[in-house]
């Protein structure tokens, strides 16, 4: 696994990614489609919430009170315009970078 | 998030706390759900997901860190906490608000007084763009023989001037009004009343950028000569005052100077003329309203010119076009009309008077103005020195606070609260503290100002200044109270934040060098800056009283003054009064009557004459005499003691006749050591032939003009005319009351004179006090609140100090100190801050006491006598301060001090 710092940066990409793709999820509903999707992340729980309160105050997502099936009071979040936007380049950073290193590690 | 909502929940710290937690339950819940669903045991799945989760308590305040600006919530609590502070220690905080309120209350009164009479520009839309125009006059045209600024010009001048900068800037006329004259509106029943009545070209108001509040104000169309129109503007307050603000007010007709005009308009508040402290009751169009004589004279001086500049165009661009102007002007004239007492270089300097175009932003200087100027600022002065005594005063009541809470901050400091931290909780309580009293301080002041106002003006003209409390006020005394948090917060935050824990918390609170000598430099500063207030005011007081004791040389006891008009100046010949004179002394009442040409104590108001003399055979004199034209009677009328000689005779007055009678300082001066009875000399005026002249007696000196100037040497001529003069009547008591009839019987019995106006002497003479009146009266009450500032501050530091030192007495007395060695100690403790400051507060005292001299009368800053008061004042409150502590110190138990421990 990873050493969490690694994933660091990359967490509020995950994030809204997850969200643009799956629409409104609560925080540990966040944590369980990452961890179903790859078996090799874990999300740091500790560092998820501080994450989310950020990016929410940041305006990339948007948090709001539901009350679920079995009457319990959850906190989900959905992303919005300026989050896409944000997604959008923070993927395409991410990718060009990962090309950029994949080519270093092929040729060197 | 925007900032709002990150404060707003800074505000409600709790309801977000609880919102994280809740996440976060439901987060703990879910992972364990989901866990017992994959076998796990409940309580195994429980621990397991809260221990991936995390510390919740740290999860939480980095989160709550997101949500909420930190510092915001940071100053709320220590807000909070600074409020509760000032509720514990009521008493403290009771006496710091009500001082500091005290001081800067009178600062703000003092600041909304100099504001509005100097500091604030006219009322007007751009006033920077506003100009006047001045010359010097020669030091020659005046008695005093300085040069004087002049800023009235001739009719015609004013047509030059305006027409040579047609195309550069506007220009237009005033007839400014430094007096009041009567009018009568037509819903008066025929009593007239005083106003200040001003007139203005045509153009004036749209120049000015004045608006119309109801109506229209004064157009081209009304300033005509020829086809002009009979309008009169009212100014807004005049109007409120006299129409009780009533719309049927236009339309009515006025009659002033003995000509009918119509009011037409309302000019729009605040703006009420261009003299700041005099209000403007009415304008009138100038052509209309001035004689044509005096518009046609080009010798005829009295009309102010003002202008506006456009945008882009300096003063200094139309300096010189007007001085050629004016140079050109003055040498036709001269050339045409040459002055005969004028000649060689005295003419060159007559016609090079240098022009001057003035910034007119804030307004003409009124006499008013003139006067109050100084008296202001050194009101401003007393008020400045009141509130560092209040700062010095709370910054050491905080002092002693800050070391009582010593233990407190600590404590705090050893709990990890940084440093910073505790400054900024010791100066938000300062701040609370002064935006305390700057509330109270807006409430005083609003109070005071206008009291103050109301004693600035004479009783005749009373002041116009518009104190209320604007935004200009509530910007000052918010500024002042910020910079006076600042000054006695800092001392005490530094203080409170140096607090060395370990040091604090081994030594249970007893360590006190530092702060001693921190708490005795406050307690030498505040002492100087009493010493000072009470200095200064002493000053002022002392020479009040020195003036309102000197020997007047006449009694002003029921003496009544009636200014004589003619009723029909047109019409009106000469007449000595002398008929009236005799039906008023037959009256049961009147004790004696008289005339004079000159209103006695008419003070600044008055024109003097100052002819130049010569006795026959000696050279003109370099001394101006003062003349003075008075009726038969006036020496007996007014108990002026007499010296030699005789009264005039009733055919002396009746005859353009040659006798003179002189004072005291005429003779010491000119014929000393000589009979001056029979003496002959010549009155020099613009006249060439000189007017000989016959001393037939002496009076005893007078103060004639003023309180303040020394006896003059005077010339006494027989008064021909009674019109335009001051009728003197001295009843036998209650003169007050018996005004209304007297003014009947004068009109009765000289029907072609009207009255003008009537003062009690008693009143007149206290109208030419009026500053020093005021400087007294305040000078007065501030020097009893800094007394008692000084005196609270004094005892509240020595009592602390020795309240500290109880233990150390105890040790004292208990390795056997003498109770009187005990009290000695202290006593000397606390004397050397006191004497220290002493000489400081003297010596600053005495520098400030130059800028005072102008306004002091016979009384010098080094005098024992006003050196002594504020020293012994202080002493008595020092020893009033550090006695009962002493001894109370001296006699405690020294077993009860030591268990303190």
């Amino acid at each position: 696994m990873p050493k969490q710092d690694a994933l660091q940066g990359s967490l509020p990409l995950l994030v809204l990614k997850i969200l643009d793709r799956r629409g409104p999820l609560h925080g540990y509903g966040i944590t369980a489609q990452i961890e179903a999707i790859s078996s090799l992340l874990r999300v740091e729980e500790g560092s998820l919430y501080p994450a989310l309160h950020r990016m929410e105050e940041s305006g990339w997502i948007h948090a709001r009170w539901i009350t679920t099936e079995n009457k319990r009071r959850a906190r989900i979040y959905e992303i919005t315009p300026l989050g896409r936007k944000q997604l959008n380049d923070e993927e395409r950073r991410w990718t060009s970078v990962a090309a950029a290193i994949g080519e270093v590690l092929a040729q060197a | 998030m925007s900032w709002i909502s990150r404060i707003s929940s800074a505000f409600r710290p709790a309801h977000t706390a609880a919102d994280l937690d809740d996440e976060l339950q439901f987060h703990l819940e879910q992972r364990a759900a989901d866990l017992v669903r994959q076998g796990m045991p409940r309580r195994e799945a429980e621990l397991l997901a809260r221990r991936q989760l995390g510390n919740p308590l740290g999860l939480r305040e980095s989160s709550q860190q997101v949500k909420s600006a930190a510092w915001v919530e940071s100053l709320l609590r220590d807000f909070r906490f600074g409020l509760r502070m000032l509720a514990r220690y009521r008493t403290a905080s009771f006496a710091a608000i009500v001082s500091l309120a005290l001081a800067i209350g009178a600062c703000t009164a003092a600041f909304a007084l100099i504001d509005a009479l100097i500091l604030r520009p006219l009322p007007l839309p751009t006033p920077g763009q506003l100009i006047d125009i001045a010359h010097v006059m020669p030091a020659f045209f005046s008695a005093d023989n300085q040069p004087r600024a002049s800023d009235t010009f001739s009719y015609s001048l004013y047509e030059l001037f305006r027409d040579t900068v047609r195309d550069r800037a506007d220009l237009f006329a005033m007839r400014l009004s430094a007096g009041l004259q009567p009018a009568l509106f037509d819903d008066s029943g025929g009593a007239s009343e005083n106003i200040r009545a001003e007139s203005i070209s045509g153009r004036g108001f749209e120049i000015l950028g004045a608006k119309p509040f109801l109506g229209r104000l004064i157009q081209p169309a009304d300033d005509s000569m020829a086809d002009g129109h009979p309008v009169a503007v009212l100014s807004y307050a005049f109007w409120k005052r006299r129409f009780g603000g009533s719309p049927a007010a236009l339309g009515r007709w006025v009659t002033v100077d003995r000509r009918q005009f119509q009011i037409v308009g309302i000019a729009a508040a605040p703006f009420g003329g261009v003299q700041p402290g005099y209000l403007t009751d009415l304008w009138l169009p100038l052509s209309i309203a001035a004689e044509p004589r005096q518009l046609a004279d080009p010798d005829s001086y009295g009309f102010s010119i003002w202008g506006r500049l456009p945008p882009g165009v300096e003063r200094a661009q139309l300096r010189e076009p007007l001085q050629a102007v004016l140079t050109n002007f003055l040498r036709e004239r001269v050339r045409i009309n040459p002055p005969r007492n004028l000649r060689g270089a005295q003419l060159q300097q007559f016609t090079g008077a240098p022009l001057a175009v003035r910034d007119a932003s804030g307004g003409r200087d009124s006499l008013f103005r003139q006067q109050f100027r100084r008296p202001l600022w050194i009101l401003a002065l007393i008020c400045a020195l009141l509130l560092l005594i209040a700062c010095s005063n709370v910054a050491n009541l905080m002092l002693a606070r800050a070391s009582a809470r010593e233990a407190e901050m600590a404590l705090r400091i050893s709990l990890g609260a940084g440093r910073a931290r505790l400054m900024q909780q010791s100066l938000i309580e300062s701040g609370q503290l002064a935006a305390l009293a700057a509330v109270l301080a807006l409430v005083f002041a609003a109070v005071v100002a206008p009291a103050i106002v109301v004693r600035l003006g004479p009783t005749e003209f009373p002041a116009w200044l518009d104190v209320a409390a604007g935004s200009r006020t509530v910007a000052f005394a918010a500024a002042l109270s910020l910079l006076t948090a600042l000054l006695f917060g800092v001392v005490p935050a530094f203080r409170a934040s140096a607090v060395s824990p370990d040091a604090m918390l081994r030594a249970g609170g007893t360590q006190h060098s530092a702060r001693a000598g921190s708490l005795r430099w406050m307690l030498a500063a505040q002492i100087a800056f009493s010493v000072s207030v009470l200095f200064l005011s002493g000053l002022l007081l002392l020479s009040f009283r020195k003036l309102i004791s000197i020997d007047l040389g006449f009694t002003s006891d029921n003496v009544i003054l009636f200014d004589l008009s003619p009723r029909q100046p047109g019409a009106h010949r000469p007449n000595s009064g002398e008929q009236l004179l005799e039906h008023l002394r037959h009256l049961p009442a009147v004790r004696a009557a008289s005339i004079s040409q000159q209103r006695p104590m008419g003070g600044a108001m008055v024109w003097i004459m100052t002819p130049v003399i010569r006795f026959p055979g000696r050279a003109n004199e370099t001394v101006r005499p003062v003349e003075v034209p008075v009726s038969a009677g006036f020496f007996s009328a007014m108990q002026i003691r007499w010296i030699a000689g005789r009264d005039f005779l009733p055919e002396e007055i009746a005859a353009n006749s040659a006798s003179v009678i002189v004072n005291q300082a005429f003779v010491d001066k000119f014929l000393p050591g000589r009979n001056p009875i029979g003496v002959k000399f010549e009155k020099l005026t613009d006249d060439p032939d000189p007017v000989p002249q016959q001393i037939v007696g002496v009076a005893a000196n007078i103060r004639y003009n003023n309180l303040r100037e020394p006896e003059q040497p005077s010339i006494y001529t027989p008064l021909r005319d009674a019109a335009g003069a001051t009728l003197n009547i001295r009843t036998a008591s209650r003169a007050a009351s018996l005004v209304p009839w007297l003014r009947r019987e004068i009109e009765a019995a000289a029907p072609e004179l009207t009255v003008r106006g009537s003062i009690l002497l008693g009143s007149q003479i206290g109208d030419t006090m009026i500053g020093e009146r005021l400087l007294a009266l305040l000078a007065g009450f501030f020097s009893v609140v800094a007394l008692l500032l000084a005196g609270v501050g004094l005892y509240g530091v020595i009592n602390y100090a020795a309240v500290r030192r109880t233990r150390e007495i105890g040790i004292r007395i208990a390795l056997g100190a003498r109770r009187s060695s005990v009290v000695r100690l202290m006593v000397s403790d606390a004397s050397l801050p006191v004497v220290a400051g002493m000489a400081l507060g003297i010596a600053a005292g005495i520098g400030m006491a130059r800028y005072l001299a102008s306004q002091l009368f016979e009384v010098k800053p080094t005098d024992f006598s006003s050196l002594a008061a504020p020293v012994a004042c202080i002493l008595v409150a020092g020893v009033a301060a550090v006695l009962p502590p002493a001894l109370r110190a001296a006699s405690a138990d020294p077993l009860i001090a030591l268990r303190h421990e």
